[in-house]
């Protein structure tokens, strides 16, 4: 039992950290509550969904479709919507990003009905690791999902526009003085937002199901480990506030009732805007 | 002519158009359609299953010649298994429609909240799916007058309890398997089934647990259910949940096999939908659903429905639904109008007799549910269990119909250690 517990543990800290660190990374650099972020993941498992079972193109190849679409859906409502109101008061933000979220669901709806879909896992079979039989889907998106992260955190680390990220993040005039154009970083943060999101569809999907109402599951959980972690904090961080997510949500479940899992991360997201509004590893307050 | 001559034309003129008028609108009225509301979630199989299912029948009627006379109107809509949209077409088929009837309701829950709006109006639904005891069992009983207009051909859900726990049974007598993961969701039309499991069957059971309709994730209760030492995961499903927790049994390489009753399991694109990680999934279903001959329209109908559709029936919902729109049309044929109140006392009456293509119905009781069944009188059309075999859906019981035995797969007596 303590092994599956791990196990599980490991495999939901990093699918959550995907979830979650493209919605840290607008959230800190851009200072952007973006809500469509639910729904942007949403849209790349309906895309992976509609081209393998509609048009009946290779599973490869809808996946790579579904990542650059939600990109580019991302750049979208980035470059017509979010971009004008950078300077709004949040509140218009929030207003905004949620009234495209609800927009967004909608259209999938139009598009692909209310019916829960399925997408085919990559590579079938299972194996035992550590005593608990995982699904070798299962497998292969933890481990493209590490691997994603410690590249984000290496690139935010050592790479050139990376560091410009974290230094706008961390300060948007005194980069600018630098020489970092903020619009160029935010739009980059964008794209990196966009791609991570995904391939967070992409991965997720054949594990669970697609219906348009999953959007707002992975909203509640990029939201709820972006306030745990804080703006402004490392990647790390992100990591081990998907893992208390994560973990809280499985002790809930094991100990109290599976269907009580959601409430965990709701709990936590409450706790922390109430006794640690910077978060855990935050520099600024939410 | 005088001017009492002309007032006395003039008045009988008057007369005769005024009766004239009168006789067209009566004609007109005789031969305009009877307008029947279908409603259900369309997105979901048991939804589209009464869709289907109702169309067809209403297409078949139509076909025969209507019903007095007159041709069926159908207004179908997707109440998208919310609430509140529920509400919304209910109101639109009752007041802009203006429709006579209303068949459908797959979510018992919907029909909880619906029910009222129809009563209001005096007009009869006859509900497929939905049939959880208040439904039938408690409001008619509780306020005739008010609910007298509910019918439910399926019966109250209380009467399925016992034939949605014979995978229990079959599994336990045939295959030795008497440890039972019991996992149920939480919805209305389970709760009898869930009690008298519970009761019945408590010293086989070892691990019990309840989920959302809409869950994905099994992770948990599979680990308990395995940790439990079960053998027979027994699950009760009526919702999309079906699905997942199928491929994570497989994946997880449990030791037991799969029962229960499973909506998504009835469908025939299961095996697809399920990459085949369903082989050997148990499932209770309505026989004529399956193929079976419990009447004999039941096969025809079945090969019928494929001819339409391109496929065998997708859920329980299909021959329910298409039973239910039937009953309807002979109550109205018996009373000779569609006055709700004649159409409840002609139902009710000892005349009141339909053959269908999963049951045969005679007669409504004091709660709206039919004397009628499907294998014997009284039993709920006709169920029986069917296993997914070979990328097929094979019936396993009754004996008198099955098309294999119950078998435990290779792959599964390696993980039993059988």
């Amino acid at each position: 039992m303590i092994q599956t517990i791990i196990i599980y543990g490991i495999i939901w800290t990093f699918l959550y950290s995907l979830i979650a660190i493209g919605f840290s990374l607008i959230f800190g650099v851009a200072d952007v509550v973006n809500l469509t972020h639910g729904m942007v993941i949403m849209a790349a498992s309906y895309v992976v969904f509609l081209l393998v079972s509609n048009v009946q193109i290779s599973l490869a190849i809808s996946m790579l479709s579904g990542i650059i679409a939600a990109a580019l859906l991302l750049i979208i409502i980035y470059l017509v919507f979010i971009r004008r109101m950078l300077k709004a008061p949040h509140t218009s933000m929030l207003l905004l990003t949620i009234g495209i979220a609800m927009m967004l669901q909608q259209v999938i709806i139009l598009v692909a009905g209310t019916q829960t879909r399925y997408v085919p896992s990559i590579i079938s079979g299972s194996r035992p690791i550590w005593g608990v039989v995982l699904s070798n889907q299962q497998i292969l998106s933890v481990v493209v999902a590490i691997a994603l992260v410690l590249l984000l955190g290496s690139f935010l680390k050592w790479g050139r526009q990376g560091r410009a990220i974290r230094a706008v993040s961390q300060d948007r005039e005194i980069a600018a003085a630098s020489g970092v154009s903020p619009n160029v970083i935010f739009t980059l943060t964008v794209v990196i937002s966009g791609t991570l999101a995904g391939i967070a569809g992409v991965l997720v999907s054949p594990i669970e199901v697609v219906t348009p109402e999953a959007g707002w599951g992975f909203m509640v959980t990029a939201f709820s480990v972006t306030v745990l972690a804080g703006l402004g904090g490392p990647i790390w961080g992100v990591v081990v506030s998907a893992a208390i997510v994560s973990y809280a949500e499985l002790l809930t479940a094991f100990f109290i009732a599976p269907m009580l899992k959601e409430a965990a991360a709701f709990t936590i997201l409450i706790l922390t805007l109430m006794f640690k509004p910077s978060g855990l590893f935050g520099k600024k307050r939410i | 002519m005088e001017r009492r001559e002309i007032g006395l034309g003039c008045f009988c003129s008057i007369l005769i158009v005024l009766l004239a008028s009168f006789s067209l609108t009566e004609v007109a009225n005789a031969q305009a359609p009877i307008k029947l509301g279908v409603i259900s979630a369309w997105d979901f199989a048991g939804g589209q299953g009464v869709k289907r299912g109702a169309t067809m029948a209403i297409d078949d009627v139509n076909a025969a010649g209507g019903v007095l006379g007159r041709k069926i109107q159908a207004f179908v809509y997707d109440n998208k298994g919310n609430t509140d949209e529920a509400k919304r077409v209910t109101e639109r088929l009752l007041y802009n429609d203006k429709v006579d009837a209303i068949v459908g309701f797959w979510r018992s829950e919907l029909a909880i909240a619906c029910q009222p709006l129809i009563m209001e109006a005096k007009k009869i639904v006859f509900l497929t799916g939905a049939s959880a005891p208040i439904l039938t069992k408690e409001r008619i009983k509780q306020d005739y007058n008010r609910y007298k207009y509910t019918f439910c051909t399926i019966g109250s859900s209380d009467r399925f309890a016992k034939l949605f726990s014979l995978p229990i049974i079959v599994a336990r007598d045939k295959l030795g398997l008497s440890k039972i993961a019991f996992l149920a969701e939480k919805t209305a039309f389970l709760v009898p089934t869930v009690e008298y499991v519970n009761k019945e069957f408590k010293d086989m059971i070892v691990y019990f647990g309840e989920f959302s309709p809409t869950a994905s994730d099994f992770s948990i209760e599979l680990t308990k259910a395995k940790a439990a030492g079960a053998n027979n995961l027994f699950a009760l499903s009526s919702g999309p949940a079906g699905t997942p927790l199928v491929k994570q049994w497989y994946d997880m390489q449990l030791a037991m096999l799969h029962t229960g009753y499973s909506v998504q399991a009835q469908d025939a694109n299961f095996w697809k939908t399920t990459e085949g990680k369903c082989e050997a999934v148990i499932t209770a279903h309505v026989g004529a659903g399956a193929g079976l001959p419990i009447t004999k329209k039941s096969r025809p109908w079945y090969e019928k429905y494929r001819t339409i559709y391109g496929e065998y029936p997708i859920s329980l919902m299909d021959p329910v639904a298409y039973d239910a729109v039937w009953a309807w049309v002979e109550g109205v044929r018996l009373a000779g109008t569609t006055e709700s109140d004649a159409v409840v006392r002609a139902l009710e009456s000892k005349q009141f007799k339909y053959v269908g293509v999963s049951a045969v119905l005679e007669g409504f009781d004091d709660i709206h549910a039919p004397y009628g069944g499907g294998w014997k009188p009284g039993e709920a059309w006709g169920f029986c269990l069917i296993q997914w075999l070979n990328g097929k859906r094979e019936v396993i019981h009754p004996e008198n119909v099955k098309t294999a035995d119950i078998t435990i797969p290779d792959r599964l007596k390696k993980l039993m250690g059988k």
